[in-house]
């Protein structure tokens, strides 16, 4: 294990997770900010947290996913990561600009009514915060890969031991946030459907998604499996949460079809 | 002839077009279906003609030119009918809506049992994650006549961290002992 003398003594200052922020970070929350109290200019109903739709979720997604990563570049102290979660995060933007100019999807539009709802500004974070840390611990499970392959690299990126410990702890982020985020759900479908669980797609899904992570978390906890299997396997999750995310919308039909694509 | 109306019925004019094709030499084709076409016309004449009598049509002037419209048309649509695979149309001239309202009844009596059990299970995945068990054994014993201590550990949950902290307790223990040297 590589421990510098500086972790020995354990006497390393960690920049705090705002002085990882740049001005481009805070003028992105400006933005959003600000086009969140518009909806509310346009009319009291029509104002809502922008989680409601597929064009909303996806700027939530960027921002989560950039955040969890500038949390974990803190606390790791490397930067090195951030070109493989960016990947995620610029197809992410790349998505929203195509979607905004071809769709008009930026638009503001009044909430439907089953979206009315508190239950909505909790749920749809929670679920967000878990395929945000799904999708870094994918793009750390790639950097893992490449490190393997390509000595050159490996040189330049934190050891293999960081990237595990990272892609570790953002899918164990994410999978309690995305019980959570069931658990959330299972609540508002109760009010709102009249039962906790209605094997709908969204639903399903989301319950693949999260066995796939706990069975990762239980082979890593209590097999001690590591190193490229596991790398693989976290690259293969973010597949699997991507068709939760995504693909449910696109081929399948049921009760959450609030973003179609 | 009567199975040429039937099968003007079933196909229309393509049918007996086809029906040609396949039974008389191309030479002779044109003729017979102009034969055919006049039979046909005049077999469904009659028999409308017929029909417009017992229905008490008067006929001593002929066909009136309304009555003689409508023999064409449905002479045209015998004929298309048979592309469509059906000869029943239904077509919607009017309806009636009926409003009304479902209502879902769902009792839950041990929701707050419920909301109880998923707190703690939430609890329970958080706490899974972020207090973690470590484990460190001691083993003092003696080696040269001098007192030997080897320490170990495990942390299962979080190996990085754990791997820091027990290199960080290695140093404070080896500092503090060294005082009694």
């Amino acid at each position: 294990m590589a421990v510098t003398r500086e972790e020995m003594l354990g006497s390393y200052k960690r920049p705090s997770f705002w002085q990882t922020l740049s001005p481009v970070d805070w003028l992105w929350a400006l933005l959003v900010l600000a086009g969140w109290r518009e909806s509310y200019l346009i009319s009291p109903d029509v104002g809502h947290v922008p989680v409601s739709n597929l064009y909303e979720v996806f700027v939530l997604f960027a921002i989560i996913t950039a955040l969890i990563y500038l949390f974990y570049e803190g606390r790791y102290r490397t930067r090195q990561l951030g070109g493989f979660v960016l990947l995620v995060i610029s197809s992410a933007v790349a998505f929203l600009l195509w979607y905004s100019f071809t769709r008009n999807a930026a638009e503001i539009q009044p909430l439907v009514p089953a979206l009315q709802s508190y239950w909505m500004k909790i749920h749809v974070p929670a679920n967000f915060i878990g395929y945000g840390a799904f999708a870094i611990a994918a793009m750390v499970g790639v950097a893992f890969l490449l490190n393997e392959k390509f000595t050159g690299l490996a040189q330049r990126m934190p050891s293999q031991d960081i990237l595990e410990d990272v892609m570790y702890k953002s899918i164990a982020l994410g999978f309690a946030f995305f019980t959570l985020a069931t658990i959330l759900g299972a609540l508002w479908a109760a009010e709102a459907w009249g039962g906790y669980w209605s094997w709908d797609p969204k639903e399903t899904w989301a319950l693949i998604v999260w066995l796939n992570y706990a069975a990762w978390l239980h082979m890593r906890l209590t097999r001690g499996w590591n190193g490229a299997p596991m790398a693989w396997w976290a690259v293969i999750g973010l597949f699997v949460t991507l068709f939760a995310f995504l693909g449910v919308n696109m081929f399948l039909s049921g009760l959450h079809s609030y973003g179609e694509l | 002839m009567p199975r040429l109306v039937a099968l003007f019925i079933a196909k229309g004019f393509d049918g007996i077009a086809g029906q040609l094709d396949a039974t008389v030499p191309e030479a002779e084709r044109a003729a017979v279906l102009d034969a055919y076409l006049k039979v046909l016309q005049t077999m469904l004449a009659s028999l409308y003609t017929e029909l417009l009598a017992d229905n008490g049509v008067d006929l001593s002037q002929g066909i009136s030119g309304q009555d003689g419209v409508f023999f064409d048309d449905a002479i045209n649509a015998t004929a298309a009918v048979g592309n469509y695979g059906s000869t029943l149309y239904i077509q919607l001239k009017s309806f009636g809506q009926i409003q009304s309202s479902g209502l879902q009844i769902a009792r839950a009596p041990g929701k707050t049992l419920v909301y109880l059990g998923f707190t703690l299970l939430i609890a329970g995945v958080f706490c899974m994650f972020y207090v973690c068990a470590s484990r460190l054994w001691c083993w003092i014993d003696e080696a040269d006549g001098q007192a030997r201590l080897l320490i170990g550990g495990s942390g299962m949950r979080h190996k990085h961290d754990f791997g820091k902290q027990f290199i960080r307790l290695q140093g404070v223990l080896d500092e503090q002992l060294r005082k009694f040297c």
